[in-house]
């Protein structure tokens, strides 16, 4: 069964996963690709990718309209979607992120800071902050999987959704 | 006038030496079942929850992979009869 949904993965593109979820995939199958891609704490970009657009299609599902975007990001201390996904993925207690990888977590009020001064979209593409956005993900490793990252990054990316 | 079962009677005559068995036998446990085959024995095999919960989320990613591509190709996808066997699940 994993080498068939090796194989799978092989055929199947990131972007083709962001397009299948949509408003009739149910939480449980989302529940369930997102625990998928955690054990197997894949290093590669389609992997990684994949993941971010589970966990943003989850955090859109589970997170109120309102409260999506809170007024400022906090990420010293588990949000209320980061404690979701503790009792989606069953772990009672995540091992702490290594503390280069926290550094890094830290990064992104900073850049939602920046991308709030944008007025328009081909500002923010000019700015090359999407590519730094992929550079931290790609730079946390197999901490990507961590729920405060993988909150962090969701939340993150709907910002910058919704921004433009 | 019937008399009572296994005691003859003068209706019938005298009464046979093997009147005393009931017309109706009445079952006997250990004969019933000495020919039946013996209940099957159901044994609870212990499967570890976590890779119970393993399975069935390959399961889901299956079913929603290949929902997926077939919506891409338009036709369906060959599945090897094993994996098939071990998906029986609604697809999203």
């Amino acid at each position: 069964m994993p080498r068939w949904l090796n194989l799978l993965d092989l055929a199947i593109t990131p972007l083709m996963v962001r397009d299948a979820l949509k408003e009739s995939t149910s939480q449980d199958t989302a529940e369930a690709l997102l625990r998928h891609f955690v054990r197997k704490r894949s290093r590669t970009d389609t992997d990684r990718d994949k993941t971010d657009f589970i966990v943003t299609f989850l955090y859109r599902m589970v997170v109120p309209a309102e409260q999506q975007i809170p007024a400022e990001f906090v990420v010293d201390h588990p949000s209320e979607f980061e404690e979701e996904l503790y009792v989606i993925l069953g772990e009672d207690e995540a091992t702490p992120l290594p503390e280069e990888h926290r550094q890094l977590v830290r990064e992104f009020p900073f850049i939602r800071q920046e991308a709030e001064d944008f007025r328009h979209f081909a500002e923010l593409m000019d700015s090359g902050i999407m590519q730094r956005v992929r550079d931290i993900k790609q730079r946390f490793g197999p901490s990507f999987y961590h729920p405060r990252v993988l909150a962090t990054s969701a939340a993150s990316n709907v910002f910058f959704g919704q921004r433009f | 006038m019937y008399t009572s079962r296994g005691q003859g009677g003068a209706l019938f005559g005298p009464a046979l030496p093997f009147s005393r068995f009931p017309l109706a036998p009445e079952p006997v446990p250990a004969l019933d079942s000495a020919f039946l085959p013996p209940p099957p024995v159901v044994q609870e095999r212990a499967v570890d929850p976590t890779r119970m919960e393993e399975v069935l989320d390959m399961a889901a990613v299956h079913g929603f992979y290949v929902s997926l591509l077939e919506d891409v190709l338009g036709h369906a996808i060959p599945v090897p009869h094993e994996v098939a066997a071990k998906t029986r699940f609604p697809r999203r």
